[in-house]
């Protein structure tokens, strides 16, 4: 027996995205799939989808997030389902956490306690992690989750997405999807996974400070109103790429500011912050907590660096594996598909090069999660995080 | 080990940006009666651990590198 992976990527009604996806999963696994992920479009509601699959697969592990848009190898669709199947050499436990914004710890421990520690004669464990960014403390689910489960597990995931209305997303395992929570899975295999990551986004702005904030809502910057900057400071970058910052009607200023996020500075790099949503009085809520005094700098991206770091990032988890890649489950921030329109396929297409043109499925997130045993934070905006089987 | 404020700093710098963690830092250890610019192991982890009872963000940014300090010995 061998690790297989599949993927499927279809349209329709729930029922005919579940005809369709198990025909291309079964058609390319011919075993039986351990997992099963499905990134679903508010089209084809998550718990619906999650039900149907477990007709047709009552003995597999079924998990999933909705999200902003699907892709399966060089193709993407919207109002779509995306489905990744892994069968043969791994096991595949998971356990869902609700109340995350009221307390991700406690979360984080619903989910993470109920998996087993370890199965014999599946050495290497990888973490996949799924939550509601709309909850604000995704950086804080993301690291109470990862001490939890303990340095030796490798951490992929991403946040769930709702086709950029930024109003409801969901996670689920089996027949249980929820707002307001976090999946985790544990995958145990033979032989490790690898994890690679990159993002394609500079600074347009000098440093601008946090002068007030709660949680992940930040009232003010610089002593003003958090939107009323954030539109003066992307004003002349979001004009060039057609988008009136002062005329922009309210279902636009999601996409708006997932164009120009905010990027800390670590060390030589910007860690890049996502907000989501404008909140009351000039206020921005974001995917995590924002202290009061955090410097940073607006970001903005370019169609080429997108394409280059969604490459790089597979090239990465590709060189990081050190061996043929067999399958990956990537997770890549809706912004990319923002600024590349219909180049997005061109992104997913070298993706799919760099990973030996194995088989892919993921989704467009809110928010995107890697963390390594080395790392000291998992929780990225604006990224592309492939997560590596191999072929063995 | 010794490490620098800087370098304490840079583990928590990752989740809240390097000017908010450095500040972070250096008010903690100073708090704590810590002048010189390197603190040695218990140092260190006595300024997370202060840092880490804060809420929100901050404190679990401490406390998930108090957790994983060890690592930067290896």
């Amino acid at each position: 027996m061998t690790l297989k992976s599949a993927s499927a990527l279809a349209a329709g009604s729930v029922e005919q995205v579940i005809k369709s996806g198990v025909t291309q999963l079964d058609a390319q696994l011919g075993t039986k799939p351990e997992v099963v992920f499905a990134f679903a479009s508010v089209a084809q509601p998550l718990g619906q989808v999650l039900a149907g699959l477990r007709q047709k697969y009552p003995r597999t592990l079924v998990v999933g997030a909705s999200s902003a848009g699907e892709f399966s190898n060089r193709e993407e669709m919207k109002s779509a389902t995306s489905l990744f199947a892994l069968g043969g050499d791994i096991e595949a436990h998971a356990a869902l956490g609700r109340g995350l914004k009221q307390s991700p710890e406690n979360a984080a421990r619903a989910a993470s306690e109920r998996l087993p520690k370890q199965v014999a004669g599946l050495p290497e464990q990888t973490g996949v992690v799924l939550l509601d960014p709309l909850a604000g403390v995704s950086e804080e689910s993301t690291l109470c989750l990862a001490s939890m489960l303990g340095e030796h597990v490798r951490l992929a995931g991403g946040a769930a997405g709702d086709d950029l209305k930024l109003q409801h997303c969901r996670v689920g395992v089996n027949e249980e999807s929820h707002e307001d929570a976090i999946v985790a899975v544990k995958l145990f295999t033979k032989h490790p996974t690898a994890v690679g990551i990159a993002h394609g986004h500079q600074p347009l702005t000098q440093p601008l400070e946090v002068t007030s904030a709660e949680g992940n809502v930040v009232h003010t910057i610089d002593g003003r109103p958090a939107w009323d900057v954030w539109r003066e400071q992307a004003r002349d970058a979001a004009r060039n790429a057609g988008i009136d910052a002062d005329r922009l009607p309210a279902d636009k200023e999601g996409s708006f500011l997932l164009r120009f996020e905010a990027g800390l500075a670590s060390g030589s790099a910007f860690k890049v912050r996502a907000p989501l949503s404008v909140g009351q009085n000039g206020s921005l809520n974001f995917a995590c907590g924002i202290p009061r005094g955090t410097s940073f700098r607006i970001m903005q991206g370019d169609p080429d660096g997108q394409v280059l770091s969604a490459r790089r990032a597979a090239e990465q988890a590709r060189e990081r594996l050190g061996r043929t890649v067999g399958g990956a489950l990537v997770f890549d921030c809706i912004c990319r598909n923002l600024i590349l329109g219909d180049r997005f396929v061109q992104a997913l297409g070298q993706m799919h090069d760099a990973l030996d043109k194995a088989p892919i499925g993921g989704f467009e997130t809110y928010g995107e999660i890697a963390l390594d045993s080395s790392d000291f934070s998992g929780f990225h905006n604006t990224t592309s995080v492939v997560l590596a089987f191999g072929k063995e | 080990m010794a490490r620098s404020l800087h370098e304490v700093a840079a583990l928590i710098s990752p989740s809240v940006g390097e000017e908010k963690a450095r500040a972070l830092v250096a008010e903690t250890a100073q708090a704590l009666g810590m002048s010189g610019e390197r603190l040695e192991t218990e140092q260190c982890l006595q300024v997370l651990e202060v840092i880490a009872k804060q809420p929100g963000l901050v404190g679990i940014s401490a406390r998930f590198a108090k957790s994983r300090f060890h690592l930067l010995n290896e």
